[in-house]
């Protein structure tokens, strides 16, 4: 898996179009998650990380050829963002929304409060999360929302690849089990919806 | 790795299967595909697992990502010929205002005109999309072979639409005569003839009481040489016919199409009976008039009739979806990708061979016949079915 994005780097700088591509599909979840939790908004993570690959793909024949392709997409990801926002910052500062760039990658508390301000994560399920330790809630964090393989992330906490896997697995297994004993509550709202439809259909 | 034995967590542990639910790799979201086609009975948990990984992965769903790309991909390819005019229209420029804004527009507009005829010759050379380009096949015509009682084949003219039979005389559709008869040789009025089309072949037939028939692609009639003094005019018919049937004038006396042990009386309408064998029932639609199938059921203008098994169910059609094929089109109402290429395996004479999952479809549409199946495919397309064709075989993939 590295050989290969190492490859598809080495294509890339030759300007293979298909390749640059690849880069994208490879590396959109990891960076566009990181781009939300620096800029706090999806539209312009989005922004931020095409505006970041197209000036990439213009110096191609510059870039050195890197051996974590993903870290160093993380830092040119970094730095259009911070840019982005020299732009705006004092509007930011105002509100109060200032974001410190500078900060190196993300604790699984941000997570929690990343994935609770953009995603549809349901109450129920961060609650479930409660359960998990520390350890397991990072390696979540790592493998969905920064995309990590597990290569990637056993070279991280120093643990196996195998010990990488089966923390995630027995984690996921945790907060399944700790759904189900809440499962009435997905009928409860059901039933809600059902009877909001019902009423608004009328 | 077994993954009839996967639960939820095994599921969403699996790199490959993430990758299937961002939809971000190929191979992976094909391979997935065809085992949740294979095994249905895994989709409930699979479908779980699916939203626990986009709950987990912040909401990034497949939906943000296709959207994302596709919008990543044109903003790539407009920069990439964007960056070619530019450097195509490199001109010393002055430093007046003027010519600074004469050059900026001379560029807006190389720029603009080159999209222009990019885009252009995209969409020219979508037509003939690499795959196509060297196997396209030509739409079927009209042909067809009649088999006279005493087994001569005639090849039926592809210049004339239809053949005229009456009795002794055999003539096209136009009044020009039929030179069939080898030396000697007359027709007998018991006499059984056959008319034919092969697949890409389609012809009219008039019957010797003045009846119309079309006959589709593959497909047959048999009929006797003339009808008079029988208490039935019996017709027999594999595949798809469309019939006018003409009413007797001094009494009534019934035609009757049997197809694949399905027996249709009429006086005098117009209907249609798609009798194809790989139809899986024989279906009876009527135009005007009324028919009886079966001698039980009896349907009226617009409904339709299915026949499997010795069971007849009736149901209201859109005719103008069945007659299609008559006028020249296909049309299609929320048709699956199977019962689409049997039709264009029929009138392209082509096989089709499905490799991988069976892509899901609905498609709704009309698509003229005489396009080559090249033009035909890149229509299907577009709704995310592939093909390749290899000499006479079409291949569909997801």
């Amino acid at each position: 898996m590295k050989d290969g994005a190492d490859l598809i780097w080495l294509k890339f700088k030759e300007g293979d179009e298909e390749a640059f591509l690849e880069l994208y599909r490879m590396h959109y979840l990891g960076l566009i998650n990181y781009g939300i939790k620096l800029t706090g908004d999806r539209e312009i993570a989005n922004e931020c990380l095409t505006n970041m690959l197209m000036q990439l793909w213009d110096i191609r024949l510059k870039l050195p050829e890197v051996t974590n392709v993903r870290a160093y997409l993380i830092t040119c990801l970094k730095r259009v963002a911070f840019s982005h926002f020299k732009s705006v910052q004092t509007r930011r500062i105002k509100e109060g929304k200032a974001v410190d760039l500078m900060e190196e990658g993300l604790s699984q508390a941000d997570y929690f409060d990343a994935i609770q301000n953009n995603s549809i994560l349901r109450s129920a399920l961060l609650k479930a999360m409660e359960v998990l330790t520390e350890r397991e809630k990072e390696l979540i964090k790592l493998k969905f929302f920064d995309d990590l393989d597990y290569d990637e992330i056993a070279e991280k906490c120093g643990i196996t690849k195998r010990t990488a896997y089966n923390i995630t697995h027995d984690a996921i297994k945790k907060l399944r089990e700790n759904l189900k004993e809440k499962n009435g509550e997905d009928y409860y709202s059901l039933l809600c919806i059902v009877i909001f439809l019902t009423l608004y259909l009328k | 790795m077994d993954h009839l034995a996967y639960d939820i967590e095994d599921f969403l542990c699996d790199v490959s299967f993430q990758r299937y639910c961002l939809g971000n790799d190929d191979a992976d979201v094909v391979y997935w595909s065809r085992w949740i086609a294979a095994h249905p009975e895994k989709r409930p948990q699979l479908e779980k697992a699916k939203k626990l990984y986009f709950e987990l992965n912040g909401d990034i769903t497949d939906q943000h990502f296709s959207a994302d790309y596709a919008a990543f991909k044109e903003a790539f390819s407009k920069r990439q010929v964007g960056y070619i005019e530019e450097e195509d229209s490199h001109e010393p420029a002055k430093v007046k205002l003027w010519s600074k804004i004469i050059v900026a527009a001379s560029i807006v507009f190389a720029i603009g005109a080159g999209l222009w005829f990019y885009q252009t010759a995209l969409h020219k050379g979508g037509e003939a999309t690499i795959a196509f380009s060297t196997n396209d096949i030509k739409p079927g015509k009209n042909i067809a072979i009649m088999t006279l009682g005493n087994g001569q084949a005639i090849n039926l003219s592809e210049a004339k639409r239809g053949v005229v039979i009456d009795a002794a005389k055999l003539s096209y559709s136009d009044g020009s005569s039929l030179e069939h008869l080898s030396e000697g040789n007359t027709i007998n009025n018991l006499e059984k003839i056959m008319i034919s089309t092969p697949r890409g072949g389609q012809y009219q037939v008039e019957l010797p009481d003045g009846t119309k028939v079309w006959l589709n692609a593959a497909s047959s009639i048999s009929f006797p040489a003339s009808f008079s003094g029988l208490s039935r005019r019996m017709v027999e018919l594999s595949g798809e016919a469309y019939f006018e049937v003409t009413k007797t004038k001094i009494k009534h006396i019934p035609f009757v199409v049997t197809s694949n042990g399905q027996e249709v009386e009429v006086l005098g309408t117009h209907f249609n009976i798609n009798a194809y064998a790989d139809e899986g029932s024989v279906k009876t639609t009527l135009l005007e008039g009324l028919v009886r199938v079966s001698k039980k059921v009896v349907i009226h203008p617009g409904e339709q009739a299915q026949f499997a098994n010795g069971q007849i169910s009736t149901s209201k059609v859109d005719v103008g979806e069945v007659m299609s094929w008559k006028e020249g089109y296909f049309q299609f109402n929320n048709a699956d990708i199977k019962a689409i290429m049997r039709q264009i395996s029929r009138w392209y004479d082509v096989d089709v061979r499905y490799e991988g999952l069976t892509p899901e479809l609905a498609f709704s549409g009309e698509i003229q016949k005489d396009l080559s199946i090249a033009r035909v495919l890149k229509i299907l397309n577009k709704s995310g079915v592939h093909f390749r064709i290899a000499g006479r075989e079409v291949i569909v993939m997801p």
